[in-house]
């Protein structure tokens, strides 16, 4: 067995038998990689503090046959903002599950483990208001793709290339929007409004401190959500179940 | 594994049970078979009674042998307080307080965003009825300290404060005896930001 040190985030954990917790981290080092935390849930463990879901902090881990285990931590940043709002935490909840799903383990990513800090940072600074909040989550998840390489063509027909304004599809299957002409070579095409596609086109590659500047009606809101939900869902090949609360706690 | 099959199979029955891994359902296994016919049947009736006797509280849904349960018949708790809990082990901690004399509701679990357990798949929709007739003058928040805890508790609040009954939440703190250095940073920032004027 050997020990190795990681800067990481807690994205999930899990019980396992009486007192022990199994704890998804993404770290800086090592990407994503699952922990055994032993009697982690014992109210008297000095690790309960650091791997509580939405921690960052420092660990010292041990390499095991199946699972790793997590022996110390120290506690960075909290991110406690994020257990004190229900949107928030249904924000954050979201964003953790996108990491989790759409990243293999012991891949480092240095952009995503950045990524995440600046997306719960965000959502911890942020007055917890459904269209700001909203639109960070969004951004978030465009920039989660580019890094991934899964980012949606949103500027021209996938297809024939053209620009030009018209009626809009997106294609699911192939990742991008396409021209009404075009539509019908994806069979998971679906009509993408304007003001939907115009407001993907402004969060796309946006910093999160300008996610406050687009105001969505709450019919564009919702279609960008399932249209994102829908993609991640189809690129990831697994459901994302956080999205079901998020979609009950915006309203 | 060298046991006679009938004992494989109690093994493995056993290792099912909460907390129970391999090698003490093995010591289990072998002290049960050592047993008399009389100790097993004594054993075995009262897991079936256990089982057969024991039903949910269709008013707080505690587990109870009679319905309503005993502490929701009981005419000395004050029905003005309304304790909400995500367990029946729950109730049962906060009863050896002695502290706590109103009703409970026991939401048999708690909103967990990750998991995709939401609001209706716990016993939540049915403490709205029990906050109707203006009997009810505070709800206490008492799941846990977890994610999926405070998940619940929020949404809980978010549900009852529009009826304007007052919701409170159990305050966090430092074990009693506990030293400050050994209390994690998130209980302790906690703790003080529920500091009381001494
Ligand atoms: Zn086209
Ligand atoms: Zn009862």
């Amino acid at each position: 067995m050997s020990g190795y040190r990681a800067e990481g985030v807690v994205l999930r954990t899990r019980p396992l038998g009486e007192a022990d917790l199994v704890v998804t981290l993404y770290t800086a080092e090592e990407g994503k990689v699952e922990a055994v935390a032993r009697g982690g849930r014992r109210l008297r463990s000095r690790l309960l503090g650091c791997i509580q879901p939405f921690s960052h902090g420092r660990y010292l881990l041990w390499r095991g046959r199946t699972l790793d285990s997590l022996s110390q931590g120290e506690l960075v940043r909290s991110f406690r903002e994020l257990r004190e709002d229900l949107l928030r935490m249904a924000c954050a909840s979201y964003l953790a599950e996108l990491v989790d799903g759409l990243t293999p383990e012991r891949e480092p990513s240095g952009a995503i483990f950045s990524l995440l800090l600046e997306g719960w940072g965000f959502l911890a600074a942020s007055p917890p208001e459904t269209n700001l909040l909203l639109n960070g989550v969004s951004v978030f998840e465009l920039r989660l793709l580019n890094i991934l390489g899964y980012a949606p063509q949103l500027w021209q027909c996938l297809s024939c290339k053209t620009a030009e304004e018209g009626e809009w599809y997106f294609g699911i299957r192939t990742g991008g929007v396409l021209c009404a002409r075009c539509a019908s070579q994806d069979e998971t095409a679906r009509p993408l409004s304007g003001e939907t596609l115009g407001g993907l086109r402004q969060l796309a590659g946006a910093p999160l401190a300008r996610a406050g500047v687009l105001r969505l009606s709450p019919g564009a809101r919702t279609e960008m959500r399932e249209l994102l939900k829908e993609y991640i869902v189809y690129r990831a090949e697994r459901e994302l179940k956080s999205a079901g609360f998020l979609d009950l706690v915006r309203g | 594994m060298f046991y006679p099959q009938p004992v494989v199979q109690l093994i493995n029955e056993l290792t099912k049970l909460p907390g129970v891994g391999p090698k003490t359902a093995q010591r289990l296994a072998l002290h049960l078979v050592g047993l008399s016919q009389e100790e097993v049947e004594r054993l075995t009736g009262a897991i079936l009674e256990a089982r057969e006797r024991t039903t949910h509280c269709t008013t707080c849904f505690n587990i109870t042998d009679v319905d309503p349960c005993r502490i929701c018949r009981d005419p000395s708790r004050d029905r003005s307080l309304l304790c909400v809990v995500e367990e029946p082990k729950d109730v049962v901690a906060l009863e050896r307080t002695h502290e706590y004399r109103g009703l409970y509701h026991v939401l048999q679990g708690a909103i967990s965003p990750m998991e995709g357990v939401g609001p209706n798949d716990i016993r939540l929709k049915e403490l709205l009825p029990r906050l109707e007739g203006g009997e009810v003058r505070e709800v206490i928040l008492a799941t846990s300290s977890s994610v999926e805890g405070e998940a619940t508790a929020m949404y809980v609040a978010r549900l009852v404060k529009p009826l304007g009954i007052k919701v409170t939440r159990i305050a966090y703190g430092l074990p009693v005896g506990g030293n400050l250095e050994y209390v994690d940073e998130l209980t302790l920032t906690r703790a003080l930001q529920g500091r009381r004027e001494f």
